[in-house]
Formats: structure tokens, C-alpha cells, sequence
């Protein structure tokens, strides 16, 4: 039987001048599952920049060297039903910092972990999605599993259209069920086995504002109980619990005579702990023949947790010198490209992520311990019938 | 360090301006904003590649692993997805 | 338009209900006034439709006010003849003045340089207010693109009636609504130019349509040599271009534009068109070979 491949460009040109008259409007936007078969592989390197001679006080300066293989399969089942399996593996080697001590003029310098730690972290996930007229529903489970830590996450989602189908309403449920079993190999550890419990709520909603833009935004609650300190971490004691919240919103833009769209993402984050943030995402995606090309910005700032010191006060109920909770603002820099060809779509990115003390709209005190990475990926994706 | 406030200056414009919209995006849903009705039909370029949320939904889930590694945020994007060691 | 049109609904595979023939009926009927409708918009014959009050208005200031299907299908054909470099041109029409394709008389020069004059769809204006001819003796003539639509509104008024399996056949362009039944495809012959009763290859539709275009069906002699009714725009010449060309599309209008214009380029320029689309394409060239990805 003849099967018809995915739009060209040429295909797609011609068919966007009539794609206002209703006989060929058909399901774009209705909800159904793909009518396609997607099998998918990606392979992600991501390396964190070596600290620098004054930031560390005693240990390697190398930081972690992370290889990501994502492998996946999505296929339609029946005519309202879609399922995918995602197997996920994640290999990582480097040191991370211990602590953070004093030089003997007072300045923080950063105790790395000593020797070379591996992990590798294998994780798989099914998920099934039902559609029908109005919308989608979709549940999914995972199972994620390393040397030290295992969680078993489930989440559920449903978006409706509503408004003559102008307006999406979206909400989702998580769970996810953790154990840490830290090893006791390369540097001391206090804990034999502790568990995490964590659960999230999300609600957002859409609205298509003319033929060329659509916003959203959305509301998201995570309640965190349980073990939630850095077990690697000689000077860490966090609470046993954590409430985060977000407000989050977006455009998408399209310009015809360019032939591509702007994308425009805001995140304000704050949680109980007295960390707040400010996320701010931009790019811009141009169609190019069978090319896409896709820059993007991001920026990021954050302020730190009410416990957080840079070298850490252990006499406190609660204490982290980790970098991650301290005050600091980072940007992204990236660039995604995908090309078409017949069946087939290949895809490369780059990005780099550079932080600073000083880049941060929040008061605070500066870490040395702060990360800067380079990310590469790579990836081809198979569509048949 | 004057530069530095001076850059902290820009960027809470930029926040304030995004508020702005976050705040817009409230008003057209609570319907005190109007907008322009889109027909169905009339929806081909909102189906473009380039006009979804996420261009790749396994980026997506990668990037935000990736983030939630490294800095103390996480959420606002759907569900939060299973956990691991790497925070 | 023109042609024999055919439409087949196989009411049996469509619901559990006992009224199937009626429905079936009825669609018929709904889908036969549409194209009865189309044709009355869209025929260059017909002295009251749009296009002819268009075409009487050249020359003149007046812009003809269009509505949004005619102004998808304008934007359509603006759309391939940038993709063309101009050979797709709905202006063209004049110049069958001097070709007389029935009679097989060959062209006057000088009638034909005044003729050439009146083509060009760059010249013609299309904005807010409507589309205007700016020549008097201009033509517009949107049949290359109409006949395809009318195949994909006839199967959208089918499929909106709940029929799940039906065939619509306007002369060449064929629109395949589900299979023939609900595990097989439709069986679709694409018939040899050179014994129209005969069909060189077929396909199995499901949901797709599949179009012809060529010369078989109108071809004449002249110089002792077979030349095609498709006159080359900037020229005024036939174009020596494939005898035919089918494509397998999602609707009949794109697959038919795109076989259309494949038939105004030479071999080796239909190839790369065609290849370009990413469609399945069957052409069969002037030493009658079949080559493409149909098989």
C-alpha cells in the first residue's frame, strides 16, 4: 500500500496557502493520537568546567563528566490510544565538592570528594495516552534506578479544550517514591538508608490569541518529605520538608513573511525555604527548507535558601555550604538544529552555561563552588507507518 | 561594580516586564482581555513545528534534569516527573 | 472543469444504521451541488461565473471583490508560481488564442507577441479590495487548480456525512475516502497514454488522493512532430515536457498542483520537482518509460 511520507517543505508551502479553508483544516489541531510510529535515539555529553586554582582548597579542580543515551518508541494503538517506552541511561565520573573550609587569609575555598566517582543511572518509563474530541489524557510510570538511589514516580495529565477549542486547560498529578543507599567507598557517609517522598500538583491553561500567537501559563505546587539533604556532603542539613511553587508562562509567536516563531518563556519560582527565582527563556525557531534552525537564551537568578552559608554554620538546626542553594544568576546559550530527510530527522545542539555570583537580581552571599558546562547532543529520529 | 548594579538594574526590567505579561496572560483567561476569535480552520500556522511549547518533548525532560541538578528550581512545567540522585 | 465526474459510496461500511442508503443518497446529492457550485464560481466559460466577471473587468480600475476560498486558491497559484520561476501561470489561457489545439493549426508570430504581452501573473494585482486584471484582453483562468479542490470539497462533504468509504473520480483526479472496505484499499489503475483503456500500474489508496496530469489526452501534431497543449508562459511555445505525471497526496490539490506543475518543466526539471515534493510520482516520458517512486 502506498504510504505518504511527512509533509516536505515544498508540500508544506503549498498546503499552508489553503490551510484556512475548512476541508483541509481536518484534525491539525484536533486531539489524536500520531499516526505515525516514532522510534527515537539521542546521545547527550555534557562536561562541567574544571574550578579554577582559587576556588579549591584541597582536591582534584575536574568536575563531573556526564554521558546521557536517551532511547525511545511512540506508536499509536487503536484509533484513540498511544503508548511510548523510554529507556534512559546515565553515566557520570568526576568529583563534586565535599565541603567548603577557610584559607588561612578567610576566604571559602571548595574540599572536592577526593577520588573519581561512577554512577550510572538506568531509568524506564511507559507511557499511555488517550485521546478524544476535546482532549487528552495521559498516565505514566517510572522506574529509576543508580548505585545509591531508586525511585518509582507515577504521574497523570489531562488537558481539555474548551472556548470553540481556543482554550486548553491543563492539570497533572505526580508521585514519586525515593530511597537513597548512599556508598560508602570514596568519602565518609552518615546514613545507611533514608527515604523521600515527593508529590506535585499542576494547573495551567492556554488560549490561542489570533491565527498567529497562543500564551499559557500555569500554576505548580511540589510538596518534598523525607531525607532531602546531600548525603556527599559533609556540612549538609536540610529540613524534612519542602514546599515549592511556581508561576509559569509563555508565548509563542509566529511570523509569516519570516517563516518562524518566537518563543518567549517566564518562570517565577519560590518555595519555603526562603529560595526565590526568576527564569527567563528566549528563542527563536526558523524553518530553512528542510532545516530548522532553533537559537536560544536563557537566563536564570536566584536567591539563596535562609540556610545557606558559604561555608557552613553546623552548629544551626539546619546548614549547607552547597553551592546550589547560595544566590547566583547563570545564562544559557544554545543551538538547536534538525534536519528532514524522507522518514528520517537528524539533530544536533550545543549549549553553554555559565553562572556568576554577581549575575544575580537577589542579595546573597557568593559561592565558590559554582558550576559552568558545556552540553553537545545528538540525535535521529525514525518515523513509519 | 557599578557595572554589575547597573546589570542588575536591566535584568529586574526585564522580570518586571514579564511580570507584566504573566499578569497579561491572567487578565485574557479571566476574560478581561479580549481576543481576536480564531476559527478552526484557521489554525495552520499555530500547528507549525516551530509554534509547540517544546520543539522535543525528550529535550525537555533532559534539559530539566539538567537545571534541576544545578540550581535549586524546579517545576512549572507540567508534571514533576520520577527523581534521582542527581540533586 | 469539464469532464466526467464520478462519486461511489460503498454504504455498507459505514455504521450499524439501517438508513445507509439514505445517507449515502443524500451526500451524493449535497457533494453533486457543490461541484455543480464550483463550477458555476469557477468556469471561464460560463458568462455569470466569478472568473468570467474578472476576466470582463480587465483593463478597467474595478478590483472584483473575492471571498476567502477564492483567495486561498489565488494565494495558492501565487504560491506556485514562485516555486516555478513563473512556468505555473494562471494567465496563460490567452494564448491558446493562437494555438488551436483541435484544428492543429500552428501559431501567427505577430498575434502571438501581442498575446504574450497580456500574460504574466506578476502584473495582476490582488490585495485587500479584491483581484484586478490590469490589461484589457488579460485571463484569468484558476481550472488548473479548481477541478482539484471540487474533488477534495466533494470527499470532505462525504466524510462530514459519516460515509467512511467512498471514491471520488473528476477526470483524472481521484480522492479515495477510507479503503473499500474496512480491510482493504482501493485498487486505482493509472492508465497508458498510449491505450487509455489500459492501466500500466496499480495503486492502493486509503485516505489519499492520487491525480493525473499530462498530454495524452489532447495532443497534436505539428511539424511532423506530437507537441503538448501546456504552453510555456514567457514563450508562447508547447512545452516539451512528460507525457504524464501522477502523484499520491494527502489531498487532490496539492498532489494535482504538484503534477501539474511537474508537466511544465523538462524530464530531468519534473524529477527534481517531483523529488522536491517527497510525494510517490509515477511519470511516463515521450519514449514512454515509466520512472518514479510509485510502483
Amino acid at each position: 500500500m502506498q504510504r505518504l511520507p511527512a509533509r516536505s517543505p515544498l508540500v508544506r508551502r503549498l498546503s499552508q496557502t489553503v490551510a484556512v479553508l475548512p476541508i483541509y483544516q481536518g484534525s491539525v489541531l484536533a486531539d489524536a493520537p500520531p499516526t505515525f510510529t516514532e522510534v527515537g535515539l539521542r546521545y547527550t555529553q555534557y562536561t562541567e568546567d574544571a574550578l579554577s586554582d582559587d576556588k579549591v582548597l584541597f582536591g582534584s579542580k575536574d568536575r563531573y563528566d556526564i554521558n546521557i543515551t536517551q532511547l525511545w518508541i511512540e506508536a499509536p494503538v487503536g484509533a484513540s490510544w498511544s503508548v511510548a517506552l523510554d529507556v534512559q541511561n546515565d553515566y557520570q565520573t568526576g568529583a563534586s565538592p565535599w565541603f567548603v573550609g577557610t584559607t588561612s587569609e578567610g576566604n571559602p575555598g571548595v574540599i572536592m570528594s577526593g577520588a573519581s566517582i561512577q554512577d550510572n543511572r538506568v531509568e524506564v518509563g511507559v507511557t499511555t495516552r488517550y485521546f478524544w474530541a476535546d482532549g487528552n489524557a495521559g498516565f505514566n510510570v517510572i522506574h529509576s534506578d543508580e548505585d545509591d538511589y531508586e525511585a518509582v514516580a507515577w504521574s497523570m495529565d489531562a488537558a481539555w479544550n474548551t472556548n470553540r477549542n481556543t482554550r486548553t486547560w491543563t492539570a497533572s498529578a505526580s508521585s514519586s517514591h525515593d530511597t537513597v543507599e548512599p556508598t560508602q567507598e570514596k568519602i565518609p557517609v552518615f546514613i545507611d538508608k533514608e527515604k523521600l517522598d515527593t508529590h506535585s500538583l499542576y494547573f495551567g491553561v492556554s488560549q490561542i490569541l489570533s491565527r498567529t500567537a497562543i500564551v499559557k501559563v500555569g500554576l505548580s505546587y511540589t510538596y518534598s518529605e523525607g531525607f532531602l539533604s546531600d548525603p556527599y556532603k559533609l556540612r549538609d542539613a536540610r529540613p524534612e520538608a519542602h514546599h515549592r511553587y511556581t508561576l509559569a508562562t509563555g508565548l509563542r509567536q509566529h511570523f509569516v513573511p519570516l517563516d518562524g516563531s518566537l518563543h518567549a518563556d517566564y518562570r517565577y519560582y519560590s518555595d519555603d525555604w526562603g529560595s526565590q527565582s526568576h527564569t527567563v527563556s528566549l528563542g527563536w525557531v526558523q524553518q530553512w527548507d528542510r532545516h530548522t534552525l532553533n537559537p536560544y537564551l536563557r537566563y536564570y537568578s536566584q536567591g539563596q535558601a535562609d540556610f545557606f552559608s558559604p561555608v557552613a554554620d553546623f552548629t544551626s538546626a539546619y546548614y549547607s555550604d552547597d553551592y546550589r542553594l547560595s544566590s547566583f544568576g547563570a545564562l544559557t546559550a544554545g543551538l538547536r538544529w534538525t534536519v528532514e530527510v524522507g522518514d528520517w530527522t537528524a539533530e544536533a545542539q550545543l549549549e553553554r552555561y555559565v553562572s556568576d555570583h554577581g549575575w544575580s537580581t537577589f542579595a546573597g552571599e557568593s559561592a565558590p563552588g559554582l558550576v559552568d558546562f558545556w552540553r553537545g547532543t545528538i540525535g535521529i529520529i525514525w518515523r513509519f507507518d | 561594580m557599578l557595572f554589575r548594579l547597573y546589570r542588575r538594574k536591566v535584568a529586574t526590567q526585564i522580570i518586571d516586564l514579564l511580570r507584566a505579561l504573566a499578569l497579561l496572560s491572567l487578565g485574557i483567561i479571566s476574560g478581561c482581555v479580549t481576543v481576536e476569535e480564531v476559527a478552526p480552520w484557521d489554525r495552520g500556522y499555530l500547528a507549525e513545528a516551530g509554534m509547540q511549547w517544546d520543539l522535543s518533548s525528550r529535550d525537555a525532560k533532559l534539559e530539566g534534569h539538567v537545571y534541576t541538578s544545578k540550581e535549586a528550581s524546579s517545576g512549572g512545567t507540567g508534571s514533576a516527573g520520577g527523581g534521582c540522585g542527581c540533586n | 472543469m469539464g469532464g466526467p465526474a464520478s462519486i461511489t459510496v460503498n454504504p455498507g461500511h459505514h455504521t450499524s444504521d439501517h438508513n445507509n442508503g439514505t445517507i449515502a443518497e443524500a451526500a451524493i446529492s449535497t457533494a453533486a451541488a457543490r461541484l455543480a457550485e464550483l463550477e458555476r464560481k469557477y468556469s471561464r466559460f460560463d458568462p455569470y461565473s466569478l472568473i468570467s466577471q474578472i476576466n470582463a473587468r480587465a483593463g478597467s480600475e474595478i478590483f472584483t471583490p473575492i471571498d476567502v476560498e477564492m483567495r486561498s486558491l489565488i494565494s495558492l497559484a501565487d504560491q506556485l508560481w514562485r516555486e516555478t520561476e513563473g512556468l505555473f501561470d494562471p494567465t496563460v489561457g490567452v494564448l491558446n488564442q493562437v494555438w488551436d489545439f483541435n484544428a492543429g493549426k500552428s501559431e501567427n508570430p505577430d498575434r502571438l507577441r501581442d498575446l504574450l504581452d497580456k500574460v504574466g501573473w506578476d502584473r495582476v494585482e490582488c490585495d485587500e479590495r479584491g483581484i484586478r486584471l490590469p490589461l484589457q484582453g488579460m485571463e484569468l483562468d484558476l481550472g488548473g487548480l479548481v477541478k482539484e479542490f471540487a474533488a477534495d470539497c466533494a470527499a470532505a462533504i462525504l466524510r462530514d456525512a459519516g460515509i467512511r468509504s467512498a471514491l471520488v473520480e473528476l477526470a483524472g483526479d481521484i480522492v479515495a475516502l477510507g479503503g473499500q472496505t474496512s480491510d482493504a484499499a482501493w485498487q486505482i489503475g493509472i492508465r497508458d497514454p498510449q491505450a487509455p483503456a489500459d492501466s500500466i500500474v496499480s495503486v492502493q489508496l486509503t485516505n489519499a488522493a492520487i491525480c493525473s496530469s499530462g498530454n495524452y489526452a489532447r495532443r497534436f501534431h505539428h511539424n511532423g512532430k506530437f507537441v503538448s497543449h501546456l504552453l510555456h508562459p514567457q514563450t508562447g511555445q508547447p512545452i516539451d515536457g512528460p507525457c504524464s505525471v501522477s502523484v499520491i497526496g494527502e489531498s487532490a490539490l496539492v498532489a494535482g498542483t504538484i503534477a501539474t506543475a511537474a508537466c511544465l518543466q523538462d524530464e530531468a526539471g519534473a524529477q527534481t520537482w517531483l523529488d522536491q515534493s517527497a510525494l510517490p510520482w509515477l511519470m511516463i516520458n515521450k519514449e514512454n518509460y515509466c520512472l518514479g517512486t510509485i510502483q
